[in-house]
């Protein structure tokens, strides 16, 4: 027999079979699939759009934030570096968030009629958003070998920081969606708070220096704090490291083990609450 | 003995703080088809939703040997911009059956669809019916041991319906699958399950072969008091109103019987009372209507009785639904009426051995 299922009463909720696993990554799989074709489907220009998104926003934000404030031509280039670098990926970060932590809600009906693992979801989104990330920096690293700004160790450095983006962009994810089964509030509040995420992260301004205590233990508490900083580390190699990047690295990965078990624990419960 | 392939010991599931299915022992072999009926809310549908693993028990356990589907989902979780091709990739994902699987039972579950031509065409273009065509026809062919049925031939039409009865009974029980079924419709019960499941309050009340269990759940549903809906409950005008039905005769096949209607109210115009005879599961019969066979009433309050010279239903359970109409407009409908028992009696001379309530009709072979 090609397999089994054996469930008792007793096991422990954070339990999840190798069967499981394995539905769970056919469908995270399919969905990812079904996203990416669907993506650019009634548009003229089709996948050119991965590619003209990032260069128009890098150039765009770069140019006006630099008249804003008036940065001379030496201080736009390291405007513009400092953004390029860090840009993919926050996209990726968010886009995971904004659109893993709606996921359940919005696949309602397939979500209480089948029993597939529910972080499949929004791993189907973090993939989704990391083709857009894969092109981005694409563009990215073509722009920083032509700018002669592009760190050796890119090739190493990058797919850590790719993952600890994958990671705490997931983290949230699961918590929301886990929320979201009893609390739609979640969702609602999610955009505005991701915008404000963006203005006190340091995605188009540079690396902060805050002491740890007070509103710096708070700014040191963002993931997207690493997230940024890892990229211009793996890109540029700055030397852009703190002792206070420990936390925000080690928050983005508590969050992932609270978001899993999060969901992992309103499974059981939610087509009951859907 | 076949292996065993569902197997439920002592399985419990509380729902909104009461146990929506206690102490429930199962087990399904290969090749078995098992229907499980009770009224709506007995725990049917929890036990199915607890098997899927869409619930967790709060006691006992189960096993699966094999991979199982559920039918469950048809007709719901196609995503209407892709085509028909794509979102069968998307479905058998959710069973954990892989993109070529899907490819291999492709042609022919279309096939049974009736949409081999539109296949590749987005979803949002079919029609409800293709849809659900699509829907089941999957399902139907996914490469599963053990199938989670629950009402799926409730949806399409009637031919449609006939044609996936057809294909559960031929290929599933030939290819030795396991069922298990949930129906409203007793009719499909008996005549696709080799064993049936009643459940009660969430409790197994019954089990046995098919027939047997049917037959106990229906007289069970007979002997509960047939109460009429107040005159407010009850659709049509309400010019007119019944107020009591009286069954008269001995009921036996072949035997005279008859009933009367009295009602009351204030319409004008001709009545036509009717009374149609279903059986139990609600399948009607025949028809007795007062003004097709030439009684022109008016509708005041007033009485009719319908007298059946030779009784032409076999031994068993039937149910009355009375409706008034006047000048052909309803005024009043009571559905279940009453319950009659026709006793087992000769028809035009001949003992009928059927084993099921039904109408019989006079009828010369040359």
């Amino acid at each position: 027999m090609s397999s089994s299922r054996e469930v008792h009463a007793s096991d422990p909720w954070w339990k999840l079979d190798r069967d499981s696993a394995r539905v769970g990554r056919r469908v995270a799989g399919a969905f990812a699939r079904r996203d990416i074709q669907l993506r650019y489907v009634q548009t003229r220009l089709g996948w050119l759009w991965a590619l003209i998104q990032p260069v128009a926003l890098i150039a765009g934000l770069t140019l006006v934030l630099g008249r804003v404030f008036g940065l001379p031509d030496e201080g736009l280039r390291q405007f513009g570096l400092n953004l390029a670098a860090a840009l993919p990926g926050w996209i990726w970060f968010q886009y995971i968030v904004s659109q893993g932590a709606p996921s359940l809600v919005h696949n309602q009906a397939l979500v209480v009629k089948s029993a597939f693992p529910r972080t499949a979801l929004p791993n189907a989104k973090a993939v989704v958003g990391f083709v857009d990330f894969a092109v981005a920096s694409m563009v990215v690293g073509t722009g920083l070998v032509l700018l002669d700004a592009a760190s050796p160790w890119v090739l190493l450095r990058l797919p850590l920081i790719a993952v600890f983006t994958a990671i705490s962009g997931l983290g949230w994810a699961y918590l929301l969606a886990a929320i979201s089964v009893r609390r739609r509030d979640v969702l609602s509040v999610l955009p505005v708070a991701l915008q404000v995420l963006f203005f006190v992260s340091p995605v188009a301004l540079p690396s902060a220096n805050f002491d740890l205590n007070g509103w710096g233990l708070i700014y040191w508490l963002n993931p997207a704090v690493a997230i940024a900083d890892g990229f211009r580390w793996a890109w540029l190699d700055w030397s852009v490291w703190q002792p206070a990047h420990a936390l925000s690295f080690a928050s983005g990965g508590i969050i992932f083990g609270v978001g899993l078990l999060s969901l992992r624990y309103q499974s059981r419960r939610i087509s009951e609450f859907l | 003995m076949s292996e065993v392939r569902i197997h439920a010991e002592n399985l419990g599931k509380q729902l909104g703080g009461r146990w929506a299915l206690r102490k429930l022992d199962l087990s399904v072999r290969a090749g078995e088809v098992v229907g499980i009926i009770g009224a709506n809310g007995a725990g049917k549908s929890t036990l199915l939703k607890t098997l899927s693993g869409l619930l967790h028990p709060d006691e006992g356990s189960y096993r699966i040997y094999g991979r199982m589907a559920s039918l469950l989902e048809v007709g719901t979780g196609f995503h209407p911009d892709l085509s028909g091709r794509e979102n069968a990739y998307l479905r058998g994902a959710l069973l954990g059956i892989t993109r070529s699987e899907i490819q291999r039972i492709l042609p022919v579950a279309a096939e049974f669809a009736g949409i081999s031509d539109r296949l590749d065409e987005p979803v949002k273009y079919y029609s409800s019916g293709m849809q659900v065509r699509l829907g089941f026809a999957l399902s139907a062919h996914l490469p599963a041991e053990i199938l989670l049925v629950d009402e799926v031939l409730a949806v399409g039409d009637a031919a449609f319906q006939a044609k996936s009865l057809d294909f559960m009974e031929s290929h599933w029980k030939s290819e030795g699958r396991s069922i298990l079924y949930v129906a409203h419709q007793l009719h499909t019960v008996r005549r696709i399950c080799d064993r049936v499941l009643w459940i009660e309050g969430g409790i197994l009340k019954m089990q046995g072969p098919a027939d047997e269990v049917c037959d106990a759940y229906i007289e069970r549903a007979m002997a509960q008091t047939v109460a009429w809906p107040s005159a407010a409950e009850r659709g049509g005008l309400g010019g007119i109103r019944a107020q009591q039905l009286d069954v008269e005769g001995d009921w036996t096949t072949g035997n005279p019987a008859s009933v009367r209607v009295v009602w009351d109210g204030s319409a004008h115009g001709t009545a036509d009372i009717r009374l149609s005879v279903a059986r139990s599961d609600g399948a009607p019969l025949t028809l007795w209507s007062s003004l097709q066979s030439g009684l022109e009433k008016p509708a005041e309050a007033g009485s009719a009785t319908v007298r059946i010279p030779e009784l032409a239903l076999s031994q068993g359970a039937y149910t009355l639904h009375l409706r008034l109409f006047v000048d052909g407009i309803l005024h009043d409908e009571v559905r279940d009426a009453a319950v009659i028992h026709v006793a087992h009696g000769l028809w035009q001379g001949q003992v009928y051995p059927t084993p099921r309530p039904m109408a019989l009709q006079e009828q010369h072979w040359i």
